[in-house]
């Protein structure tokens, strides 16, 4: 018998029609027109997206990233930050809004006020050795509260931070019985209550990319359950018991927002299945390889959680219909109270892993490898909190490209006078395959049940948006930035997100781009938003530290 | 025939110089049936929307891409069939009976990569180039291909 690439030309030859004419080509391009099969398509599966290339780049960010955290972690010391210590604003990392660049007249007075914003660089309260981080805030009473974690003792702790004037912080000292334990421990999201704050994250043992803040590049590693904190003055915290049934035994599990309206709490996160025996006994061995070397999640849910005053919780069940579905990835990142009561987004479709390298088991959902179409934001609605129901897929969920592998994901939400607002990211393929397009991305709805994309405009090609709020009326401000790949941004709105401003962007206040993988220059992202007073608090990362922006109205009497 | 003598100017001459990779590359990726259907359709998508597609920076991954596109909905539309190979029927000596099952328990990517590098010779960065991935991926296609491949058929490889 012949060597394999004998055979395989031979196969390959012998199985082939001859080659087109081009009157063939011709015919087909006046009569069955390719191009309405396409639009078709497009019109009746919108979720539908090629994605390996994307995964590719993800997976090379997840690289530098994880390059970037080796290097920090190199030279960690014993103890973490265990004193209280206080910062003041530093003025020198302070630029203002041109409204030149607006696309459409203001629609009042307020909207035509530039934003100044100031970076509050105190080192003493938001660094340390390793990773800081601040992930959210919420503003309660007459005090705001950053959360996130702190990686200078040796693993992620959870960390928080408070301000009484939004400019002076202080750090809640390290407890280890409450922010620390075994693995690493981050908060992702906070929450007022009507007295007091709670607060959620997750627990476990991560081994990939722990200092990447943004909520794209969280997964899942080998163990981890959701956790929660409450205070009631937002300054002493307790840990809430960990409890199997609620926050995860083997499964891995973690809540990434919460929020609190129609006096209850309602939580929102992922759940993964154990990744490498489920997607065995879904799709065959990897490669046929039985144990895959690589660590894998896949066949992650979207996850609820509920409750009345942050001490016990319940899981909410919605099946596999509403927080399952038949693909990859269903994750929810934030929640806010909204349309019909509450209203959830997140992201649907194919993480890290290269579907198409499984070898379907014949007879057992062999339309494995169509998974890894779907790469689109997703959205989720309910009433009281309990009953969920997801959004049908529309084409607004869709990313940008045509024809192309893409991505488009909601980071957070909220409602304004007129309806709700979405921002997010949205990434495609150049048709050249050579890179990737990508930016920002607003999504909008009257009711939270039906959507429409913003087109895109002169936020394109920057970061994305990670947080929004609303800041009067139908006044926005939206803020993100993807850590370790682009720097941070802030927008404002005037018309409730049909039309944005971007900041101008300066080094020293939203952070300088890495040049490579030896240069991390000064990364930067602004993952959480508040209104503070008549002030904008803007919570994130600066470089390796925790980071506050103060954004501020300025009249230009207009 | 040749290919320049019809169509909009320099479509046959790029008709010619991708069609075999394009072709080659949808009927490893979903079988001889439909993948030749795609590559058609493919390329008379490209011949209605020559003026954008002949700026592209690399075309035939494009027109590559619009094929799969076209194939995995057809997939779809068939109730997600997975790709037949069937026996060749000139039923040529030189190819192992098993071949053909054992081709279907590779990926789609997998069995591109290996016919295309191993069967017809193109390089590693060709057909990077036209599954729109890196050269490395390809290469982990291809090893991972020909690893399952001769397990398919039995044959043992001393590492």
């Amino acid at each position: 018998m012949s060597d394999l690439d004998t055979q395989l030309r031979d196969y390959l030859v012998s199985v082939s029609p001859p080659p087109f004419e081009l009157e063939e080509i011709a015919e087909r391009a006046a009569g069955v027109t390719p191009s309405a099969l396409l639009e078709s398509e497009v019109a009746l599966r919108p979720r539908r997206r090629w994605v390996t290339a994307l995964a590719a780049g993800v997976a090379t960010l997840v690289v530098i990233g994880g390059v970037a955290l080796l290097i920090q972690r190199a030279n960690l010391p014993e103890d973490p930050v265990s004193t209280p210590v206080t910062s003041v604003i530093d003025p020198a990392p302070t630029t203002t809004v041109d409204v030149a660049p607006t696309t459409t007249a203001p629609r009042d007075a307020a909207s035509t006020a530039a934003m100044t914003w100031t970076r509050i660089a105190e080192p003493a309260v938001f660094g340390g050795d390793g990773w800081q981080r601040t992930t959210d805030i919420a503003v309660g009473g007459d005090i705001a509260v950053a959360v996130g974690y702190d990686a200078s003792g040796g693993d992620d702790d959870a960390a928080v931070w408070y301000s009484l004037d939004g400019a002076t912080w202080s750090r809640v000292p390290h407890d280890e019985a409450v922010f620390g334990g075994a693995g690493h421990q981050q908060i992702r999201g906070v929450t007022a209550l009507e007295s007091g704050f709670v607060a959620v994250g997750y627990e476990g043992d991560f081994s990939q990319h722990e200092g990447d803040t943004s909520p794209l590049n969280a997964f899942g590693g080998s163990e981890a359950h959701a956790a929660v904190w409450h205070s009631d003055d937002g300054v002493s915290w307790m840990r809430v018991p960990h409890a199997e049934a609620v926050f995860g035994a083997d499964e891995i599990m973690w809540m990434n927002d919460v929020t609190f309206g129609d006096s209850k709490l309602i939580a929102v996160g992922t759940t993964h299945q154990r990744v490498e025996q489920l997607a065995a006994a879904r799709y065959g061995p990897l490669g046929g390889e039985p144990n895959p070397p690589m660590s894998i999640d896949i066949d992650a849910d979207a996850a609820v959680w509920t409750s009345v005053d942050g001490l016990a919780w319940s899981r909410v069940d919605a099946g596999d219909e509403v927080f399952g579905g038949d693909t990859v990835w269903q994750r929810m990142y934030a929640v806010t109270p909204g349309g019909p009561g509450f209203v959830a987004v997140g992201q649907e479709g194919f993480d890290y892993l290269y579907v198409d390298e499984w070898t379907p088991i014949p007879g057992n959902n062999t339309e494995g490898v169509e998974h890894v179409m779907d790469n689109v934001a997703a959205v989720w609605t309910s009433p009281d909190g309990t009953t969920w129901t997801r959004v049908a897929d529309e084409s607004a969920l869709a990313h940008s490209g045509e024809n192309v592998t893409g991505w488009a994901t909601m980071f957070d939400v909220t409602a304004t006078e007129s309806g709700l607002v979405a921002v997010g990211r949205d990434v495609w393929d150049t048709v050249s395959g050579g890179g990737f397009n990508e930016g920002a991305a607003v999504w909008l709805s009257d009711d939270g049940m039906s959507w429409r994309r913003v087109a895109h405009g002169v936020y394109t090609g920057r970061s994305d948006m990670a947080a929004v709020i609303a800041t009067n009326g139908d006044d926005l401000v939206a803020a993100g930035g993807m850590l370790l790949y682009v720097t941070a941004g802030a927008w404002t709105s005037p018309d409730g997100g049909n039309t944005w401003i971007e900041h101008p962007y300066e080094d020293t206040l939203f952070g300088a781009k890495p040049g490579s993988r030896s240069d991390a220059g000064s990364p930067a992202s602004i993952q959480g938003l508040a209104m503070f007073d008549e002030s904008v608090i803007g919570v994130g990362t600066f470089d390796t530290d925790a980071a506050v922006w103060i954004g501020t109205w300025t009249d230009t009497g207009g | 025939m040749s290919n320049r003598c019809i169509g909009p100017e320099g479509f046959g001459a790029f008709m010619d110089e991708v069609q075999d990779r394009v072709r080659f590359a949808l009927i490893a990726g979903h079988g001889p049936e439909l993948g030749t259907e795609a590559a058609a359709d493919a390329l008379a998508y490209a011949w209605e929307h020559w003026d954008r597609v002949k700026t592209m920076d690399n075309p035939a991954g494009y027109v590559y891409r619009v094929g799969q596109r076209l194939a995995r909905h057809e997939r779809r539309r068939q109730l997600r069939r997975p790709p037949v190979f069937p026996p060749p029927p000139s039923n040529p000596p030189s190819v192992e009976p098993g071949l053909p099952k054992a081709l279907e328990r590779l990926s789609e990517r997998q069995r591109v990569s290996v016919f295309l590098v191993h069967g017809l010779g193109y390089s590693y960065q060709e057909v990077a180039d036209l599954l729109g991935v890196a050269k490395g991926t390809v290469q982990s296609y291809v090893e991972r291909g020909l690893s399952k491949l001769r397990r398919s058929m039995g044959v043992v490889v001393d590492v």
